[in-house]
């Protein structure tokens, strides 16, 4: 399985390299590599967790099938958001929660994937970075959040909504930062250039937030109503 | 509770593509507005490459978005239904 992800991986890398929701072509190439090669080690590592998880628990394959669904569903979902624009969600804290960080980065690859390559939505030669604030970003940030919270005894529903909703808040100021970093000069400094594109993306998407955490509690809640016992063995260290 | 999410899929299953159509149509992306951003703050950058293949329409591509909402709903759909049918046969 992971040996095919890295073959397609290298046989794609040279061709084209743009990521998550910055537009094929609109990173220069070294920015597109750099990014592709900070992403690389999460799916590794994700792979290798996948595999000895699901030799632990069979039915941690469905789980993670769920989780991913999860995101499929969540990151098509287009809705129109303030100022005339339409924006989506992404739909990753669920299965950071539940699988770790590291895991996602393996749905994170499928489904910009089938968006770079079916819609035209991201590209290839951006998957890098995309693949790196959604899946990396977005995952790590939701585990620390959800920690927190859960050591300071806030109740399940709670953490999880405020978990979803800075994770996707979090990826969209990852990607501004990534473009501004990307499109520095001497007229655009990095701070101008982070303001302009965190304007576009992350006032649009709090209300997006928003219906990501109540959509994220309604699953999280049903996953652990169902395999609350499989969920103790995939990940012995969560706390519902 | 399940009842409720499942008429809440069903729902947003079925509304999904006409909305997604609306919305394309009418609405520019955050994507394309990062696009014009980009253009504004480094106005000598040109993409050195395009996508390899894009929707012919924005119906079609609404269409591919549904395809994307309708697996995801799928799989989910299969484990609710799945795990409701285990816990019947346990109790």
């Amino acid at each position: 399985m992971y040996r095919f992800i890295i073959i397609a991986i290298a046989v794609l890398l040279p061709t084209q390299l743009f990521g998550m929701h910055i537009a094929e072509g609109y990173l220069p190439a070294q920015w597109a590599i750099g990014w592709a090669a900070m992403f690389l080690p999460f799916l590794f590592f994700g792979v290798r967790k996948i595999k000895s998880i699901s030799e632990k628990e069979p039915k941690a394959k469905m789980l993670f099938a769920v989780v991913g669904a999860f995101v499929f569903v969540l990151s098509s979902i287009k809705l129109p958001s303030l100022g005339g624009s339409s924006s989506h969600l992404t739909g990753i804290a669920l299965g950071a929660i539940l699988f770790g960080a590291s895991s996602m980065s393996i749905i994170g690859l499928i489904v910009l994937l089938f968006q770079a390559l079916l819609l035209a939505h991201g590209g290839i030669t951006t998957l890098g970075a995309n693949a790196f604030s959604m899946a990396v970003v977005g995952s790590v940030v939701a585990i620390i959040v959800y920690r927190t919270l859960k050591n300071a005894k806030i109740s399940s529903n709670v953490s999880v909504f405020i978990t979803a909703f800075v994770s996707d808040i979090a990826i969209y100021m990852c990607t501004s930062a990534q473009l501004a970093l990307a499109f520095q000069s001497s007229e655009a400094s990095f701070g101008s250039n982070f303001l302009k594109f965190i304007s576009v993306f992350a006032i649009t998407q709090i209300p997006l937030a928003i219906i990501e955490g109540l959509l994220t509690v309604l699953i999280f809640n049903l996953i652990i109503k169902y395999n609350s016992n499989e969920i103790a063995i995939i990940n012995p260290s969560l706390k519902v | 509770m399940k009842k409720y999410f499942l008429v809440i899929l069903a729902i947003l299953l079925v509304s999904l593509p006409f909305v997604l159509f609306s919305v394309m149509a009418n609405y520019s992306g955050t994507d394309d507005k990062s696009v014009s951003m980009i253009e504004q703050v480094a106005p000598d950058y040109t993409p050195w490459i395009n996508n390899l293949w894009e929707p012919q329409s924005d119906f079609s591509e609404a269409m591919l978005f549904a395809l994307q909402t309708a697996i995801g709903v799928f799989i989910i759909a299969l484990y609710v239904v799945y795990s409701y049918k285990n816990k019947k046969c346990k109790a």
